[in-house]
């Protein structure tokens, strides 16, 4: 008779916990969009343009590739950078650039390729790897 | 307590310390990967990476106590990698459907197969058996086809389906329709009562534990699921947590909690059914 109470109040516990396991999960998935962007740095993100700050008077706009990124994304001679990831979420990563010339608004940086998505600002300070929400409109 | 422990050294003989020593190593060997999995889920996703060796996809070294407790990686399953929350309901998503629709169609043709007499029914069974001997991967491919053609490819019924129509759950089952004595459901039938009454008045109440012993058991194994959802699906959106605990692009640095997590359910299903599961297995 003592087994079995043992047995009927471990099994209580037991579905107790089930419940509460699924409860809490099924919480967590609904508001992970919320807890997203109270948890996510929230940052500002632009995309890098060609050109050349102080162009020599023979200068050729269409023959010029070289890149023009906010000086608010540079962090000494590396770029804050994002990479949009499978699930339209991004991280941030820093891509290592040679800075040709700068300014208080623009740096212009060696030709780079594609153009890149950088971050102008944050509310948080940023890591490589760490996954960002980035304000809409501004990509 | 103490006096008891006495007592039974006592009578301890070398035999039976040989059986206990064999025993205890086998419970080691069983519940150490468990074991490892709990333990490392509280190590940090640095220390995590730092234990394999990435270049050789081998242990860097092997470590069964964090060096400091840490929650890390309990946080990054729950509050920043909402993706494996998504995917363990993908996996409750298939798994509950299959283990009711099992459960029914499992029983009917139980006692289908166990108690009617029509034609053809000890063939039909045996052709059933078949089924049941066959591995999963020699029917994927015809399968895929099959599905393909079907319009069920990327969909998840195209794992809860056969899942449902299961020869395991049939053949486990009848053994537990077969204990019941054949006068009660011949009593049943002089009185007027239809097929379907006597399934639901006296087989069901009879197979309860047989019931619960499949369920345990179906829940096992569709929550495990890895080949069929990876063949079948192509939106990884719509992949298990079993899936992405296999592949080898999971994220190691919070896979020791991801599976804690997915080990959970598993767990209380088992621990619920477990009385149900032993009495079932021994009518087999």
């Amino acid at each position: 008779m003592k087994e079995k109470n043992i047995r009927k109040k471990v099994q209580i516990g037991i579905i107790t916990f089930g419940v509460l396991f699924f409860f809490v999960l099924g919480m967590l998935t609904y508001f992970s969009s919320q807890i997203d962007s109270l948890l996510y740095p929230v940052v500002t993100a632009a995309t890098s343009s060609t050109g050349k700050l102080n162009p020599p008077p023979d200068y050729i706009p269409e023959f010029d590739y070289n890149t023009l990124v906010p000086s608010s994304a540079v962090k000494g001679n590396k770029v804050q950078c994002l990479r949009k990831n499978q699930d339209g979420t991004y991280t941030v990563y820093y891509y290592e650039a040679e800075i040709v010339d700068s300014n208080a608004v623009q740096t212009e940086l060696a030709h780079t390729g594609d153009a890149l998505v950088v971050v102008c600002n944050s509310t948080k300070e940023l890591k490589d790897g760490d996954k960002v929400l980035v304000r809409a409109g501004v990509l | 307590m103490i006096t008891k422990i006495k007592e039974k050294l006592k009578k301890l003989t070398i035999k039976s310390a040989l059986k206990y020593s064999l025993l205890i190593a086998l419970t080691i060997i069983f519940l150490l990967p468990v074991v490892y999995m709990v333990t490392s889920s509280f190590m940090s996703s640095k220390e995590v990476t730092g234990m394999l060796d990435f270049t050789t996809g081998e242990y860097a070294s092997f470590k069964l106590i964090p060096r400091d407790f840490s929650l890390e990686q309990y946080y990054k399953v729950f509050f920043r990698n909402s993706e494996y929350l998504s995917e363990f309901w993908n996996s409750v998503l298939i798994t509950l459907p299959t283990v009711i629709g099992q459960l029914i169609v499992s029983a009917l043709a139980a006692f289908a197969f166990g108690k009617l007499k029509f034609p053809g029914r000890d063939k039909i069974f045996f052709v059933y058996m078949i089924l049941l001997i066959l591995p999963i991967q020699v029917t994927l491919v015809p399968s895929y086809y099959m599905y393909q053609k079907i319009n069920l490819l990327n969909n998840v019924m195209s794992i809860i389906l056969p899942g449902t129509f299961s020869a395991f759950g049939i053949c486990l089952l009848r053994q537990s329709v077969r204990y019941i004595s054949d006068s009660s459901i011949e009593a049943a039938r002089v009185d007027g009562a239809s097929y379907l009454k006597i399934f639901f008045k006296i087989i069901l109440p009879q197979i309860r534990g047989g019931l619960i012993a499949l369920a345990l058991l179906t829940f096992v194994d569709t929550w495990g699921v890895v080949e069929q959802p990876l063949i079948y699906f192509t939106d990884k959106a719509k992949y298990p947590l079993s899936v992405s605990l296999s592949v080898s692009t999971a994220d190691i640095s919070i896979v020791f909690a991801c599976g804690v997590m997915f080990m959970i359910p598993a767990l209380i299903i088992y621990f619920l059914g477990e009385k149900n599961l032993r009495s079932s297995f021994s009518r087999i």
